[in-house]
């Protein structure tokens, strides 16, 4: 009885001390709590140093300068500091429009042998918003027999289609859209009798009650809809005229005479002067365009830049409302659109042309009608663009300015920041910068 | 034969029972000692870093967003007052430490880097002693422009 009754009193004493060993120790050890200072401090860095280059020169004078950009600034400004740890960034900008656009072409109809220049002639060079849009530099033609596989469709941002081309396999299409990639068509609409079916769920085109050659499309004029957006972008775009070759307006042709020193422009058409020693801003009327499709004040142009070699002039479709959200669209040039129901007319028996837009899956399509059989080298100014306006407004939004891998086990900030240029289209753009201390 | 009492023999004596407690309560208590005594330097320290960081954060805001400091409007510095603070600052060290809410043994240094001839071009424009050794040191960066001039970056360093 007496050694059981120690033996008891044993086993309590080692049990009580075991708790308050295990208890003692998890009040007595602090909570580890990460109170994230660290994260605070990288994101008021981040957003001092937007936020001081904002106001001292602009972000958005910076974004799009190819010669000094936004993020070379920043990486002088980020030099050293946050030390003794090193601080990295990522910046990317979403929404903007792609200026570098990888476009793919087709050439299963026509053979290839100058399909590229063709295309090269009806994309050019854009300078808008104050950058160049070089549409013409990034062209590749497209192998169908590899498009199935999705590394190879990531090459391309958009495919453009010219006259009987079409995209090889509906799953193709189907892929291309869903992954964000854009289609540009440009053709004549009865070019498509035969792929409507297709033309019905890529264009948003459809045949109006049966009738021969009259298609319709959705939203024509309502600015919250697709189709407003593209219409903006034909102003925005200009149109850009060539030292060596004739300026096709509006069913006209004119010469262009530029000044060795790329500085002054003559605008004639062998019988009048339209603009004389013109200097970029300028304002000239082309007097001699037909008055009945446009209002008059919508006839002025303006020159909007001279490239400093003197061999091309980029020209403003000059119309006043085109930066405060105008519904005017690409299909002023239909001059029958006067009822309700002909605004929503594509393709009139008379052979005008327009432009339809889509937006299947993730993706967005544009078709630019056409009174040709094979449009080409021949597509008159204003028509070339409504086919950069396209190819602009399809491809996908946004671009990654500074690359930068970010470390598994770093913890980053996030800084967003909004804003936008007008310069010659209004472009809203939004900015994301992530910051890290790199160890 | 009459039992023997037991508490007889055990009076003054200490039982196996009281002995084993007493061994663990002074390993318990050696244990938590000596892991006190090895965080608390560490909290001691992140909690002195903590305190120099809050002060040099406040004192760059002071400095970059108020008038008081260098700021006319949000990034925009006044070079004047950039002059004035180093000026008071070389004249009497203790005078601007006072300014900026800083206790006495307190230090601070700011620096300010320009980038018009390369990155990181250093400029000092508050100094005082040497950084003591072993002290917990806060720091944080501002950026702001003077008008016609550049883009900086202003150091503030607090111990």
């Amino acid at each position: 009885m007496v050694r059981e009754k120690g033996f008891v009193y044993i086993m309590e004493v080692v049990m009580i001390s075991i708790i308050l060993i295990v208890s003692l120790v998890m009040m007595v050890r602090p909570l580890t709590v990460d109170e994230d200072w660290d994260m605070v401090e990288l994101r008021r860095l981040g957003e001092s140093a937007l936020g001081a280059v904002e106001q001292s020169e602009g972000i958005g004078e910076l974004v799009f300068n190819e010669s000094s950009p936004l993020h070379l600034k920043l990486d002088n400004l980020l030099y050293r500091t946050g030390e003794p740890e090193a601080v990295s960034y990522r910046l990317e900008m979403s929404e903007s429009y792609r200026d570098e656009i990888k476009i793919g072409f087709s050439c299963e109809q026509y053979g290839c042998d100058g399909e590229e220049e063709i295309w090269q002639e009806l994309l050019g060079k854009v300078w808008m918003n104050n950058r160049f849009f070089r549409l013409s530099e990034n062209l590749e033609e497209v192998d169908w027999a590899e498009f199935e596989d999705e590394s190879y469709r990531q090459d391309f941002d958009v495919i453009v289609l010219r006259g009987q081309e079409t995209v090889s396999g509906r799953e193709n299409v189907e892929n291309f859209l869903e992954e964000g990639g854009g289609i540009v068509k440009f053709s004549e609409a009865s070019e498509a009798e035969g792929e409507m079916v297709e033309g019905k769920e890529v264009f948003g085109v459809t045949k109006e009650n049966g009738e021969e050659d009259v298609y319709s499309f959705k939203n024509r004029k309502e600015p919250e809809k697709e189709n407003y957006e593209p219409s903006k972008l034909f102003y925005g775009m200009g149109t850009t005229a060539y030292q060596d070759r004739d300026w096709k307006i509006q069913d006209e042709e004119y010469s262009i005479d530029i000044d060795d020193e790329g500085e002054t422009v003559n605008i004639t058409d062998g019988q009048y002067e339209y603009c004389i020693n013109c200097k970029e801003g300028d304002i000239f009327v082309l007097d001699n365009v037909d008055y009945e499709l446009l209002p008059v004040d919508e006839h002025d142009f303006r020159i909007r830049k001279i490239s400093s070699d003197g061999d091309m002039v980029w020209i403003d479709y000059l119309e006043d409302s085109k930066l405060e959200g105008h519904e005017f669209s690409s299909e002023s040039f239909n001059s029958s659109a006067t009822s309700e129901e002909e605004e929503f007319e594509v393709l009139g028996a008379d052979g005008a042309h327009s432009m339809v837009v889509n937006k299947p899956y993730r993706g967005r399509s544009a078709w630019i009608s056409y009174g040709q059989n094979n449009p080409g080298e021949e597509t008159m100014d204003d028509i070339k663009s409504l086919v950069r306006a396209g190819v602009v407004w399809t491809a996908p939004r946004g671009e990654v300015i500074k690359e930068n891998e970010i470390p598994p086990t770093r913890k980053t900030s996030e800084i967003t920041r909004f804003g936008f240029v007008n310069d010659d289209i209004y472009e809203p753009y939004v900015l994301t910068m992530e910051l890290w201390y790199s160890y | 034969m009459m039992p023997r009492p037991t508490f007889i023999s055990e009076k003054g004596q200490f039982s196996i029972e009281y002995l084993i407690a007493f061994v663990l309560f002074s390993v318990v208590l050696i244990y938590v000692s000596f892991e006190a005594a090895g965080f608390l330097p560490e909290i001691l320290m992140e909690r002195g870093r903590l305190r120099k960081d809050s002060e040099a954060h406040r004192i760059a805001n002071f400095l970059t967003e108020s008038e008081l400091g260098f700021a006319e409007e949000s990034y925009l510095w006044n070079q004047t007052k950039v002059e004035t603070l180093e000026n008071n600052c070389e004249n009497d060290y203790d005078s601007v430490l006072e300014y900026l809410g800083l206790d006495e043994g307190s230090g601070v240094r700011i620096k300010r880097y320009g980038y018009e001839e390369g990155p990181g071009e250093e400029e000092v424009i508050c100094e005082g002693p040497r950084v003591p050794r072993g002290v917990s040191l806060g720091r944080t960066s501002r950026f702001g422009y003077i008008e016609d001039d550049e883009i900086y970056r202003l150091e503030v360093i607090v111990w």
